[in-house]
């Protein structure tokens, strides 16, 4: 495990300025007293393609969803970033939620919610099909309860991948065979986030 | 403890809360210290004599220290809690109020509340003998004290509170207003008055700049001479710029700070005020733009130490008087632990009687009392309050999940008792001794934390 970086040199010298950010709601009809899920995309698309079929299924079994587009995404594309800016744009709106959300980061996106896991203790982290690039990632704070997901035969964040990233956050990686590397969009698109749920519902909800 | 004591409170058993771990104070630091404690998987019982959060940070409180313009002197990115990020759209330095509404939300976003028993003083806290501790607790309104017992408590009750007034000759006799910074809240009080203000600290020189364009005169009175460092140093918060000449060894950083600051705000003397006789930061620096200008505009008259009081007179020791209407005091506070044997904290005795603690937090007389937020620093101290309590988490989880490491821990933490984690020397001045470092003691606590988490 990486150490902790209490001095923050970068950003208290250069903090990250503010930038806008787009953030796509669905909420449940009825409140059901489950966390609220935050969903990061990695690339331009950002918050888009959450809000496709994930959103309205995670708000329709009682967990309010947001979708999150950092700076340089979807309509927030104007202002451009770099990791360090991404991860505040996550920490920002965890943050600013009425309470402390679980935090969901697919392909490069896992690699910014890496990032942002050392700056906002997130109620539970989910790496789908994580690309978390080079580094090792810093340690999280709050130690939150960790899911890692994908499929074995994905070309983009292949078998190794998702068992690199399992064995450093020490947990076993979930496999969906055949969801592909975008599983939110694919036509078995239920599949693996009925998964993701059941386990925040075993893990999470009602702590 | 005698059986008088019991009677007094009237209870006489202590009801048991196991492995609960106590927190007295839900400002700033007791906040940290339940959120942070919970995370570590305790369960925290957190007594708060107001019936809000935020202590010193709540205007509301009758012992809080802030005034209608009271905003942060460390910017925003340097003082947010370092997993709780402020809103990027708050200004570089925010006013009191957007501070209680972040400690607000910090409460409700981390659900603190419920842990959180408001209304409540601890009249007294025992060491049960076995490492354990009894704490009584009494209404502010009633007198239904209860005892209960801990495995352990955290004292977070702030050090801002209690004011600490000088006495000077013939101050009795002084027939106008004295109060003490701490009393002042609004500019309304000063409209129309004469007014001098007494003590250079970061509270005095502010509130000097508010009374200077309220009051009919206003005079400020300093004993020596200090660093006014500006809010903005080339064209950023000064913390910042500071944080930017980290890489520089801290000799060439402070001479380097040193020539700018005498280049941009010039010498001190031209303004009528003392040239500062130590170096910068060796003494808490005054973070303050407006001082200066409102000399400059002739809006506050500097004078030196006082010298005595008549009925209607206040003398300088330069020989000048002035006859000012009300005299506000902004000369600190005390660190006052009134429900604790101060031998319990170390403390040496007598009024400024400062704990001597391990790393500013334990006390080498017990491992399961813990002291947060007790500390000055020549930066932001959330950041390092937070740090403290994670470390003070960590320390009592230890003890509960490996007692032989945790024996090893205390073994090589109680030599250090009353180290100092500073650069090169401080000024040994009662409010000095809770100085620290910014950096020096943020490495040092992270080098704690890593040693609890059984990092090499």
């Amino acid at each position: 495990m990486s150490r902790l970086d209490l001095l923050r040199l970068g950003d208290r010298r250069e903090p990250v300025p503010h930038a806008a950010r787009e953030v796509i709601t669905s909420e449940p009809d009825e409140p059901a007293g489950k966390p609220a899920l935050l969903f990061v995309g990695g690339d331009r698309r950002g918050a888009g393609i959450f809000a496709e079929h994930w959103l309205g299924h995670a708000a329709g079994r009682g967990f309010p969803a947001y979708a999150l587009s950092v700076r340089g995404q979807g309509r927030a594309a104007e202002v451009k970033g770099d990791l360090r800016a991404w991860a505040s744009d996550v920490a920002q709106t965890a943050a600013s939620l009425p309470a402390r959300p679980v935090i969901i980061g697919h392909s490069k996106g896992a690699q910014i919610l890496a990032e942002a896991l050392a700056r906002y203790p997130a109620r539970a982290a989910v790496f789908v099909a994580p690309r978390l690039g080079r580094l090792v990632p810093p340690t999280p704070a709050g130690a939150p309860p960790t899911l890692v997901v994908g499929d074995p035969d994905d070309k983009r964040a292949p078998r190794q991948m998702l068992e690199k990233a399992a064995a450093h956050y020490g947990v076993a990686p979930l496999f969906f065979q055949g969801a592909g590397h975008e599983m939110m969009l694919a036509a078995a698109w239920r599949e693996p986030l009925d998964a993701i749920l059941d386990w925040l519902d075993g893990t999470v909800v009602g702590e | 403890m005698s059986e008088g004591q019991f009677d007094a409170y009237g209870v006489d058993a202590a009801y048991d809360r196991g492995e609960a771990v106590c927190v007295i104070g839900a400002g700033m630091a007791g906040l940290l210290a339940v959120k942070n404690l919970r995370e570590q998987g305790f369960t925290v019982d957190c007594y708060e004599r107001e019936t809000a959060v935020g202590g010193s940070w709540n205007w509301r409180h009758d012992r809080s220290p802030v005034y209608s313009s009271t905003h942060l002197v460390s910017s925003r990115t340097h003082t947010e809690f370092p997993d709780f990020p402020m809103p990027d759209d708050w200004p570089d330095y925010p006013h009191h109020s957007q501070i209680l509404a972040y400690l607000e939300r910090y409460t409700d976003h981390f659900g603190l509340r419920e842990h959180i028993w408001f209304g409540s003083e601890i009249s007294r806290i025992e060491p049960t003998g076995d490492g354990r501790w009894d704490v009584i607790v009494k209404p502010v309104s009633g007198n239904a004290a209860r005892r209960l017992r801990y495995s352990a408590v955290v004292i977070a009750n702030g050090h801002n509170w209690d004011p600490r007034l000088p006495s000077y000759k013939g101050q009795e006799e002084f027939r106008g207003e004295i109060l003490h910074s701490s009393a002042y809240k609004e500019p309304a009080r000063v409209r129309g008055r004469k007014v001098l203000v007494v003590g250079a600290g970061n509270s005095g020189c502010d509130i000097a700049g508010e009374i200077a364009v309220n009051a009919d005169k206003c005079w400020h009175s300093t004993r020596r001479g200090y660093w006014f460092v500006p809010k903005y140093m080339f064209g950023r918060p000064g913390d910042q710029t500071m944080a930017r000449m980290s890489w520089m060894p801290f000799g060439l950083r402070q001479k380097v700070s040193q020539f700018a600051i005498r280049r941009v705000v010039g010498d001190p003397r031209r303004f009528g005020l003392q040239r500062p006789e130590h170096a910068l930061f060796a003494s808490h620096p005054i973070v303050n733009s407006h001082l200066l200008h409102h000399i400059g505009h002739g809006t506050i008259t500097p004078k030196p130490d006082i010298d005595h009081f008549t009925a209607d007179e206040v003398h300088f020791t330069d020989g000048t008087s002035v006859k000012p209407q009300l005299v506000i005091m902004a000369t600190g506070y005390r660190t006052t632990f009134g429900f604790c044997d101060p031998e319990l904290l170390g403390m040496e005795g007598g009024d400024d009687g400062s704990p001597r603690l391990i790393g500013h937090m334990f006390t080498p007389r017990t491992p399961t009392l813990a002291v947060a937020g007790l500390l000055q620093a020549d930066g932001g101290i959330f950041p390092l309050v937070h740090w403290q309590t994670i470390a003070i988490a960590k320390w009592l989880r230890l003890r509960q999940k490996d007692p032989e490491a945790a024996a090893r821990f205390w073994a090589n933490a109680v030599p250090e008792a009353g180290r100092r984690y500073v650069h090169g020397k401080l000024n040994d001045t009662p409010r000095h001794r809770l100085e620290v470092s910014y950096e020096v003691y943020l490495k040092a606590l992270g080098q704690m934390i890593e040693e609890l988490d059984g990092v090499k």
